[in-house]
């Protein structure tokens, strides 16, 4: 890395275009990718460099799967060690969540991280579910692949991924039983939705088209596709109609996969959704409609329909104005204070505790109940209690008062300035620049000095002299600025 | 709809508002206003002993053919060869119907005439969409297009300013569509930690409070209003998290391991500490019984009775003023699926208890022969909004149920005093 941002009285702060793409589209401003954005030039040229996301070196995030063996167990064997007791289903869940959230801190290939988060929770499949579990980490690996990829791969790969088949039921949908769990989720959630106007015989149709896809759930999870428990006949359901004559349907489904993906009434949904994640809860029926038609124009192309969002004039016009989920907020200041996971042993470790920080602000990672994944929206997250939680929480972090081990800690002569004396108000907006990317307001630094009892002009000789409790003091009370809980 | 509730509002608060001051309750608001300014003036006014409605929301769409099981139709048996309850497991049977037999820990409160089994109750029109099933059950007024819940509708028609504490979810920090309105509320795991930063130093507490709410008066918009609302819910939280957390009453227990049952613990803390709370909502999911119908609903209605009849318990002498009512988005299917399960149906049970409650089996029983069904399942005869408001009629004489269900036809069934 080139010159830390700390090296100076004041660290120079993104121009605010470029901190908006990289607040957006990332996890967190950090020092690091600070950097990465001015080395690109700017904001938009770090989106573009980060498109390309294979050619990014990303060693630190791909280490971590190396603290989750058991994330690597064959379905047969996930199961065996949950039937004789030495695993539940939960542990493997909970391994996937801190898998999880130990990439988003970590990754440098921060764009690809988001959409991932972004997809996992639109096609979304809770960790440790019985029915599901023994492919949850597959079928992660297989979002990764395809995240920056079309919509069209994206569905193809996840609609009939033996992890789908058992959450949403499609893995005992036979011919001589249909189970009409999947095919209706597929239309409402993951594709056209409730306003395209398809109706009840269009949902027994898309049930009857996925018969076939087996997972023997509760027996050894071994995943095939079935012939003779496919429905056969011609389908129709929307715009769509097949013969599907042949026992193996496979064919059929991709055909009707395909059509959904590029279906107009999709292609607004998808649009929409991406919009109220980077954009505004909001977002004007003229945005949606440029993104997706841009969708449409570029058969489902995710990169292209994410550059239209970041170019358009309602995305750059809405600078700090989502609020961040506990998520991205346990995230965010993980990244901006500069703590990263080593490791995982045990219930002390950071990788672990993350979890706890999140859940008890109210959203633990991928444990909410229902098909539809965690609401988008910011409204959802601003309740009195989960604002009073992040209060609390983001000084337990700046201090790691929960005494997080296995966690990098940055010493703290290395993120003060480098030039000394300079002024308790000087001290607060060099931290402002660091975690929040922007200069202190008169009231963050009127509230430091407060909880300090000192004035504003108090003279700091050198680092020696901020105290680890005024250095918690400070931290804290930026990223609990109005400011520090958005985006 | 009837003029009779429009006239008694104004005069139920001014004697509510006398009774509060000659109590003495008046002081804990004093101290709460003089630090946080006029959010909380409406304190007072909340702080009562009042009835409270608590709404049980079963997510997923609770099958309601298997909790009140109507043992005279063979359509029932003949649509469920794996999945049907034969006649004599059933609780409580009458001609028509009976209880699903995991209901036991409910037969005190059974026998004693304090729960109301409800059947054939729905949405208007069938939607069998989780979401939007839900959607429009809670926001409950198809005519609007904004996005108000029924229950911030019924705490707005109760009070000139409704209170923090008037309205709660419990159970999970994310606020359901029938409280999300202009009243305050608050959705919360629990009532521990509901504090400001450094709250055992009551004097940097102070400072720190202070400049959050300088900072976030001065931010507007969503997140200031997130920050001012969460000043004003410590203030009030710090006052009673004393008293909501000595729970349960000695004798209690609630089953283990049971979400449901921790958030029912916490609601009837609540409840006893006399805040002036008065809807609560809480969720219990888990009741998308696409398979295995047979033993997932036998848990499932396992884990709701005996956490109701524990919370009844807990509750202690406040039970006299507290009603609970079991909602879900929509029934299931008539006929079961290719898994054991069933899919997402119409017509549901809906199910009534405590306070108020004039026990029994009620139903205008559409029939589940072939022509009565809508699309094969079981049809709606009662909407779910008229059970409502037979609830809120008898519960809260002062409310204008018109209010709370703009344009509803109402037809009630008798199971409330």
């Amino acid at each position: 890395m080139s010159t830390r941002m700390s090296a100076a009285v004041k660290p120079v702060v993104l121009p605010s275009k470029w901190q908006h793409t990289a607040n957006r589209f990332s996890y967190g401003v950090s020092e690091s990718l600070a950097a990465d954005v001015r080395a690109k030039g700017s904001g938009d040229n770090w989106l573009k460099w980060q498109f390309n996301w294979t050619k990014v070196s990303d060693t630190r995030a791909q280490g971590v799967i190396a603290w989750y063996p058991r994330l690597k167990d064959s379905p047969s064997a996930a199961w065996s060690r949950v039937k004789s007791q030495e695993r539940s289903a939960w542990d493997y869940g909970f391994d996937f969540a801190c898998y999880s959230m130990a990439r988003k801190i970590l990754g440098r290939r921060q764009v690809h991280e988001v959409m991932v988060d972004f997809w996992s929770n639109l096609l979304y499949i809770p960790m440790g579910e019985d029915r599901s579990f023994p492919w949850r980490y597959s079928y992660d690996a297989m979002i990764r692949l395809r995240a920056l990829s079309s919509y069209r791969s994206l569905l193809r790969g996840t609609i009939v991924h033996p992890a789908m088949s058992g959450w949403l039921n499609n893995s005992s949908n036979t011919k001589s039983g249909i189970n009409e769990n999947l095919g209706r989720e597929l239309l409402e959630l993951y594709t056209v939705g409730r306003p395209s106007g398809y109706d009840e015989d269009d949902v027994k149709n898309s049930a009857r088209l996925l018969t076939g896809f087996s997972v023997r759930v509760f027996e050894d999870f071994a995943a095939s596709y079935s012939t003779k428990d496919h429905y056969r006949g011609r389908v129709r359901i929307l715009g769509f109609t097949h013969a599907n004559s042949s026992s193996d349907g496979r064919a059929a489904v991709n055909a009707y996969l395909d059509y959904l993906a590029r279906h107009p009434s999709t292609a607004r949904r998808i649009a929409r959704r991406l919009c109220v994640r980077f954009v505004s809860d909001t977002p004007s029926s003229s945005l949606v409609s440029a993104v997706a038609k841009t969708y449409l124009k570029s058969d489902t192309d995710i990169r292209a329909t994410l550059w239209t969002i970041a170019r358009h004039p309602e995305f750059i016009a809405a600078q700090r104005k989502k609020v961040r989920t506990p998520v991205e907020d346990v995230v965010n200041s993980a990244r901006v204070l500069g703590m990263g996971p080593t490791g995982s042993s045990n219930e002390e470790s950071f990788a672990e505790k993350v979890i706890w920080m999140c859940n008890n602000m109210g959203q633990n990672p991928y444990t909410w109940p229902r098909p539809d994944g965690f609401p988008e929206t910011s409204s959802t997250w601003t309740s009195p209690a989960r604002v009073l939680r992040s209060w609390d929480m983001h000084y337990n972090l700046a201090g790691n008062w929960w005494g997080s081990k296995e966690v990098t800690l940055p010493a703290k002569e290395d993120q003060l300035p480098t030039m000394w004396p300079c002024t308790l108000g000087q001290l607060v907006d060099h931290q402002s620049r660091m975690l929040v990317g922007r200069t202190a307001s008169l009231p963050l630094r009127a509230a430091v000095a407060a909880a300090l009892n000192l004035p504003e002009t108090h003279v700091v000789t050198s680092a020696a002299k901020v105290t680890d409790w005024g250095w918690v003091v400070i931290r804290g009370a930026v990223l609990n600025t109005p400011e520090g809980m958005l985006r | 709809m009837s003029p009779i509730d429009e006239c008694s509002c104004g005069g139920y608060e001014v004697s509510r508002r006398s009774l509060l001051k000659a109590a003495g309750l008046a002081s804990m608001a004093g101290v709460a206003t003089s630090m946080f300014g006029d959010v909380l003036t409406s304190t007072v006014y909340g702080s009562s002993n009042a009835n409270v409605l608590v709404v049980l929301s079963l997510r997923g769409g609770a099958d309601g053919l298997s909790m009140m099981v109507p043992h005279a139709e063979d359509a029932y048996y003949a649509s469920r060869p794996t999945t049907a309850i034969a006649k004599n497991k059933l609780l409580y049977a009458d001609s028509t119907f009976g209880l699903h037999p995991s209901f036991t820990a409910l037969g005190p409160m059974w026998l004693l005439g304090q729960v109301a089994g409800i059947h054939a109750v729905g949405l208007p029109a069938p939607n069998r969409s989780h979401f939007e099933a839900m959607e429009t059950l809670e926001d409950a007024d198809p005519g609007s297009s904004a996005r108000v819940g029924w229950i911030n509708r019924m705490v707005s028609g109760l009070a000139e300013s409704p209170d923090v504490f008037d309205a709660m979810q419990i159970g999970d920090t994310i606020t359901p569509t029938s409280l999300a309105g202009p009243a305050p509320t608050i959705a919360t795991l629990a009532f521990s930690d509901l504090a400001m930063p450094f709250s055992k130093d009551p004097v940097l507490a102070k400072r720190v409070g202070d400049s959050l709410h300088a900072q976030y008066a001065a931010a507007g918009g969503l997140i200031g209003a997130a920050g001012l609302n969460a000043i004003a819910l410590a203030g009030r939280a710090a006052a009673i998290s004393g008293s909501i957390n000595d729970g349960p009453l000695a004798g209690v227990v609630y089953p283990r391991h049971s979400e449901l049952g921790a958030a029912l613990k916490s609601t009837a803390g609540l409840i006893r500490a006399n805040v002036g709370v008065k809807a609560v909502a809480v969720d219990a999911g888990g009741w998308d019984h696409h398979v295995d119908l047979g033993y997932r609903v036998n848990d499932t209605v396992k884990d709701l009775a005996r956490c109701l009849a524990a919370f009844f318990l807990d509750l202690g002498l406040d039970a006299g003023r507290v009603t609970v009512v079991t909602l879900s988005e929509f029934g299931r299917r008539l006929k079961e699926n290719g898994s054991q399960g069933v899919d997402h149906g119409y017509g549901n049970a809906v199910f009534a208890l405590g306070a108020g409650v004039k026990g029994g089996f009620y139903s205008r029983w559409p029939g589940l022969s072939s022509g009565r069904q809508v699309d094969g399942d079981l049809a709606v005869t009662t909407d779910y909004r008229s059970v409502l408001t037979e609830i809120l009629r008898a519960r809260f004489p002062a409310l204008d149920t018109s209010k709370v269900f703009p344009g509803i036809s109402y037809a009630p069934l008798g199971f409330m005093r």
